[in-house]
């Protein structure tokens, strides 16, 4: 193939039919892509950590509760230690007569001093703190509200200001809180994901809005709708894919940096935010299914807007 | 081939630029279209290549209605169509051969066939040297016979040409209305909207006249001298 004569005005490799590359706003579309994948990608890892903190939270309580035996008796006057262990000894007597306790101990001092000592502060001793007993108690399964109650009316017939914790209460509520935070991160992911599309198709609209004489030479050469929807597809393609890339590997950064500021901060009240493989994978979703849905979206205006073309 | 019943065109709400034109062109003919400026050449050529459909009339094409034929009907019609645009619209940031190849990657043929019709195209038109040269740095005359060898490249069954000589020189020129009749003998339709005389003369196939939006067709032979007279006063 003869070649031109000097460099001067010789043609790149062509890629698109159309002109496509001295596009105004190229930058712009793989920025808003790139700021709405780093966005959606932070509510998804959200929503994910939540999920895992509730899944956490339900599994690691399930088959538990605990029988509090409270310093002060119903009359609110301070007990003795051992007259709180023989009620201790008293109640683990009468649960293991259940078939369905699997197992039951008393949580040690030291476990005690473990768990308060976050809150309290180092100190040399605990044994003047009208602390109560604790008993930990394991069952088989989940346990019908018959048998519930009979192991409640067990610790309230041998001590009345004990109670039997199963935990249920505080734990709804806590779900309910994530639950509520799992929302909110599901409607913005919903709403990054629509802004996402509408920049996309407006952006295939300008285009073929600025290209139109050349998209009537190509449909005078006999170029099909599709042919010529692939042209903008690619282009978009092309687009979000830088964008996807840049946006979710800003994501990873954040993300890598939240969970390294908590571990450095040591936040007790919350389980680690370190994220599961399961969820990095699933993360990884986010930038496939926006490059998807955004190149459907390019295909989808194309195809809309040329059919009205004789 | 082609068959304008009654044709009218509009366009919005404007007057009609085309009334009642009437023609049938067989397969395998050559016709000058020719007229005053504002005649409706323009507008004609955009009916026969597609670009717009009759407000009222039936235009027939490969045998099929036009105004009714599915849009993907349309499609493939078009492709049996080359055109010279008067103002060659060639993609800017297309290479000369990439141009030339458009209507053959449109159409899906394969690489190894578009390179060999293409290289054997440009070397044809005398641009064997500007392959890869960009549109913007080719003379008119050059950018002409690109499009020319657009137009050509997929053997098309109907070439419509509108002043494909224009910016040429009367050797190159000569040389396009030489492919064009080789083109034709092989059973292509040609259509050649023009204002130059001489090629009319020299060529003496049938006229197209359009003048006031009405349309008639006069073949020339003993009648020539005549009719070149009063196509000299008309423009």
């Amino acid at each position: 193939m003869a070649k031109a004569k000097g460099s001067l005005g010789k043609a790149k490799t062509r890629q698109y039919d159309l002109p496509f590359q001295k596009d105004i706003g190229t930058r712009y579309m793989t920025t808003v892509i790139t700021l709405m994948v780093f966005l959606g990608f932070l509510c998804a890892a959200l929503g994910l950590t939540l999920h895992a903190i509730n899944t956490r939270w339900t599994t690691g309580l399930e088959g538990k509760m605990t029988v509090e035996i409270p310093a002060q008796g119903i009359d609110q006057s301070l007990r003795e230690r051992d007259a709180l262990d023989a009620i201790a000894q008293s109640v683990i007597a009468e649960f293991q007569n259940h078939r369905f306790v699997r197992k039951i101990e008393v949580i040690s001092q030291e476990a005690m001093t473990d768990m308060i000592s976050p809150w309290l502060g180092e100190r040399q001793n605990y044994a003047d703190l009208p602390l109560p007993v604790l008993i930990s108690v394991e069952v088989e399964g989940t346990l019908g509200e018959k048998d519930l109650l009979t192991l409640q009316n067990a610790v309230v017939s041998i001590d009345a200001a004990s109670r039997l914790d199963t935990h249920k209460d505080w734990l709804a509520e806590l779900l309910r809180f994530t639950g509520a935070i799992k929302l909110v991160a599901l409607v913005m992911g919903i709403v990054i994901t629509l802004t996402t599309l509408m920049a996309v198709a407006g952006v295939v609209r300008a285009r073929l809005a600025a290209h139109m004489a050349d998209v009537e030479l190509l449909h005078l050469m006999g170029a099909t709708d599709t042919y010529i929807a692939r042209q903008f597809q690619g282009h978009i393609l092309g687009l979000s894919l830088r964008g996807c890339l840049i946006g979710a590997g800003m994501g990873v950064l954040m993300i890598k940096g939240i969970g390294w500021v908590a571990g450095q901060l040591g936040f007790i009240l919350m389980p680690d935010f370190a994220i599961t493989m399961s969820s990095w994978v699933m993360l990884c979703l986010v930038p496939i299914a926006i490059i998807g849905l955004c190149f459907v979206t390019a295909r989808a205006t194309i195809l809309n807007a040329l059919k009205d073309m004789p | 081939m082609i068959t304008f019943e009654y044709v009218g065109l509009r366009y919005g709400i404007g007057p009609e630029v085309l009334s009642d034109i009437n023609f049938t062109l067989e397969p395998g003919s050559f016709h000058f279209l020719t007229g005053p400026s504002g005649a409706g050449k323009t507008s004609l050529m955009r009916l026969m290549y597609l670009a717009h459909l009759p407000t009222r009339g039936i235009v027939r094409m490969f045998g099929e209605n036009v105004v009714t034929v599915p849009r993907s009907k349309r499609m493939e019609m078009r492709q049996k169509i080359g055109t010279v645009f008067q103002d060659f619209r060639l993609l800017p940031h297309l290479s000369a051969f990439d141009n030339v190849a458009l209507p053959l990657r449109i159409a899906g043929r394969k690489d190894h066939e578009i390179r060999n019709n293409v290289n054997e195209l440009m070397e044809w038109v005398g641009l064997a040297d500007y392959m890869h040269a960009l549109p913007n740095t080719l003379s008119g005359g050059q950018q002409q016979r690109v499009a020319v060898a657009r137009a050509v490249v997929a053997k098309p069954r109907l070439i419509l040409a509108d002043e494909p000589t224009g910016n040429l020189d009367d050797k190159i020129g000569a040389r396009i209305f030489k492919l064009f009749e080789q083109l034709n003998k092989t059973g292509t339709s040609i259509v050649v909207a023009t204002h130059n005389l001489n090629m009319m003369r020299e060529f003496r196939h049938p006229c197209m006249i359009l003048d006031g939006g009405a349309m008639r067709i006069e073949h020339l032979g003993q009648r020539t001298s005549d009719l070149v007279d009063k196509l000299r006063e008309a423009f």
